[in-house]
């Protein structure tokens, strides 16, 4: 079932763009009602164009397998790419490398002695995101939902995967993951930039979820 | 569990999209009034108001699905393809589909009874059956303990909100769950006790909502459990605190008109458990047509 999800979503998703109109009417209905509104009232700037951005952000693990720590993300960089449509939806890619950092860990086998060894891992994560925009003052605010897939490299100095607790396995580890986020970005002419989060929640056990907060730099055509 | 919310999300997300950009599409230049002044109310107006932990009921004849994921609340905990409906008289009614496909039935009520300009009460209530061997979704050693486990829950819930200003919503909830689980043995921790929808509870919520645009609001909960116990056998074990209370921090917006997103990151044990990270995120999409 979660294999003919994937892309029957993604069939989905495209379907649902392609049929749905262009636009709704929040904008001109606050423009013609400014006066009857509230302060909070704000019209923001326009979504629709295709924005090509350059990300740079620091991530950090949040979950372990089993005692072994492993921190695939740290210091990230990367693209994210896409079209917004004028109702807000957006569809876009997103590619980045995440440096990652080296642990040390120690282990007390049951049998033998204690064990002290580093774990070094990094990942590159990509994938489809789809997300929505909403105005915010002069900012977009921008939902965000993508599925993607990490490969995550790993590597263990002085031990083999076994007595660090990873089995059999060998590296790249590969694993889907979704990662919900938002960016809260501004435009400026041409350019646009901002700040935001994702949380890669790992669908494999053996690849840790993260926070990563992200800078974002780039155009809006 | 997540692989299978992967793909089903996903064709949920879409399809609320070209159900919301057809709401959404310009009515003709000559719009009759009322439209015009339903697009420009806010997220503390009746139609657009959240449900979710506040006293505010849908209004009368009012439909709302929504669809999330990674929850770790009570009635959206891994799932959420809720089906609610406005009654009138202030009561709506909702079931959770996504729970109900998987074993689990979970229907509720909810009852704004105070409604003045500064102060809202509303009671909730609702009935849960679970019946371990339905729960088709979960991996084989889970299944293998739930097989034999049937749940029945009865939450009630009171929960007093109040609109101070334009930008401030205030939220407190006491909620009690009646819980009891047949067949379980006291050695064996399931999905039903380890989602905490299986257990007996006193909590409180406290919450606050910052309407920081006519479309958007920052939403900031806690529930802190006074009391927490495993319904099995005569003894009914407790669940020391530590175990049992959770943050939320979220964001929801009008992504368009009738349609509404909302993220949220928890920090809770309970998230440990259920996702194995403390820290978790959770997303939801509403429409409301």
């Amino acid at each position: 079932m979660s294999r003919l999800s994937l892309p029957l979503g993604i069939a989905a998703a495209l379907v649902g763009v392609a049929l749905s109109t262009p636009a709704h009417a929040d904008s001109a209905a606050a423009q013609t009602n400014a006066t009857s509104t509230p302060a909070l009232r704000n019209t923001g700037p326009a979504l629709q164009g295709f924005d090509a951005l350059a990300t740079f952000g620091w991530g950090a693990h949040t979950s372990t397998f089993v005692d072994l720590e492993l921190a695939p993300y740290g210091a990230t960089f990367g693209v994210d790419l896409g079209y917004s449509w004028r109702s807000g939806f957006r569809l876009g890619g997103y590619f980045f490398h995440s440096l990652g950092r080296t642990l040390p860990q120690h282990r007390e086998p049951l049998v033998g002695r204690p064990v002290d060894f580093t774990a070094e891992a990094s990942s590159v994560n990509g994938g489809l995101s789809l997300g929505w925009g909403v105005p915010l003052y002069c900012f977009a605010l921008r939902y965000k939902l993508s599925l993607g897939v990490t490969s995550m490299r790993w590597r263990f100095h002085d031990v083999s995967p076994a007595v660090a607790g990873f089995g059999e396995d060998t590296s790249p580890t590969v694993g889907f993951h979704i990662a919900p986020g938002v960016a809260l970005l501004w435009p400026y002419g041409k350019f646009e930039g901002g700040v935001g989060f994702e949380y890669l929640a790992q669908i494999k056990d053996t690849i840790p979820s993260g926070f990563i907060g992200t800078l974002f730099l780039g155009v809006k055509l | 569990m997540k692989r299978f919310l992967f793909g089903a999300i996903l064709v949920l997300a879409s399809s609320v999209h070209a159900i919301a950009s057809a709401e959404a599409a310009p009515t003709a230049p000559a719009a009759p009034a009322p439209e015009t002044q339903a697009a420009v109310s806010d997220l503390q107006s009746p139609q657009q108001v959240s449900t979710r932990y506040s006293a505010y009921t849908l209004p009368t004849n009012q439909w709302s699905v929504a669809a999330g994921a990674l929850g770790v609340g009570d009635g959206d905990v891994f799932a959420l393809l809720s089906v609610a409906y406005g009654l009138g008289a202030r009561v709506q009614l909702n079931v959770n589909l996504a729970h109900a496909g998987v074993g689990l039935l979970n229907i509720g009520a909810g009852w704004h009874f105070i409604d003045t300009r500064y102060f809202d009460l509303g009671l909730r209530s609702g009935f849960w059956y679970g019946h371990g061997e339905w729960f088709w979704i979960a991996d084989p050693l889970a299944k293998k303990i739930l097989a034999k486990i049937d749940l029945v829950k009865v939450p009630i819930e009171l929960t007093a909100s109040s609109m101070p200003t334009r930008w401030l919503e205030l939220d407190l909830a006491f909620q009690y769950n009646w819980a009891k689980l047949f067949g379980a043995s006291p050695d064996e921790e399931s999905l039903f006790t380890k989602s905490q929808i299986g257990m007996v509870q006193f909590f409180m919520r406290p919450g606050m909502r910052f309407f920081i645009s006519d479309n958007t609001a920052l939403e900031l909960f806690a529930k802190v459990p006074f009391y927490t116990a495993v319904p099995i056998g005569d003894r009914e074990p407790t669940v020391p605190f530590k175990d049992s209370w959770w943050l939320e921090g979220g964001l929801r917006s009008r992504l368009a008109r009738g349609l509404y997103g909302n993220i949220r990151l928890n920090y809770a044990a309970i998230s440990d458990l259920l996702y194995g990270a403390r820290l978790y995120p959770a997303f939801e999409i509403e429409v409301r047509p």
